[in-house]
């Protein structure tokens, strides 16, 4: 049973951000189109495990996202 | 607020003589135009100077679509001031929007604080001024929607892709 779940979990490498792909890349509410690539087809917000940023980033993630839903350049739900 | 204490940062956390620079964002209802914009401009500026801020810059982001309907408009016009102020300049010039009709929502970020006012001048001309009345030529209202519709698979995707307009 444990073992699943080792084998369905993504490897190390297949988790490794956009962000730490490219260091010239800054979060920032400004930037939807970047923004986008962190949020499910229902606009939430993804999970640092699964997306692979660091802690440091998903708060930066968070609080951006969240300032850019309120410009309206993101949505909140998607229905 | 007191007289002398116009225009600059009154807390004890910040060094004396400096000031910080903020960023707002507007949105603008959709049908105001051109004079509209420069009419709103000239109005902040005001504000701006009789509370000691600096505008550094104003870009215009053009008519988009929006995420969702606010006060039942599909689409605005998005405005992007930068200013540097003391602590009474936000206050101030968000009432001042809220009075203003052609504005939809606005929301300020503080960018910095204990700033030089020297090492931050005015980018402010003319020529700019003009500038902001009128929408970028490089963005198309379609093209926005259609990012928007495009759902997003895998977080590796790149941002540069999507910008370009091309599916990953």
């Amino acid at each position: 049973m444990s073992d699943e779940k080792t084998s369905s979990r993504p490897s190390k490498a297949s988790r490794a951000s956009l962000l730490a792909s490219d260091k010239t890349l800054v979060i920032d509410y400004k930037n939807p189109q970047l923004l986008r690539a962190f949020l499910t087809d229902r606009g939430k917000i993804v999970p640092a495990r699964i997306s692979g940023v660091t802690a440091k980033q998903q708060r930066q993630i968070t609080k951006a996202v969240k300032r850019a839903r309120m410009l309206a350049l993101l949505p909140y739900t998607v229905a | 607020m007191s007289e002398n204490t116009v225009g600059q940062v009154v807390s004890v956390e910040s060094r004396k003589g400096t000031k910080r620079e903020y960023e707002t964002v507007i949105i603008l209802r959709p049908n105001v135009n051109k004079t509209g914009i420069l009419e709103l401009v000239n109005k902040m500026q005001g504000v701006f100077e009789k509370y000691g801020a600096r505008l550094i810059k104003i870009e215009n982001w053009g008519s988009r679509t929006l995420a969702f309907p606010i006060k039942r408009s599909p689409t605005g016009i998005y405005l992007y001031w930068r200013f540097l102020g003391g602590s009474d300049i936000v206050h101030e010039f968000e009432r001042n929007l809220q009075i203003a009709e052609s504005v939809l929502r606005y929301y300020t970020v503080r960018v910095e604080d204990d700033v030089d006012p020297d090492a931050r001048p005015s980018e402010m001309t003319e020529d700019l001024l003009q500038a902001v009345a009128e929408p970028p030529p490089g963005r198309s209202r379609s093209r926005s929607r259609c990012a928007r519709k495009r759902t997003v698979s895998s977080p590796t995707t790149t941002a540069t892709t999507r910008r370009g307009g091309a599916k990953p």
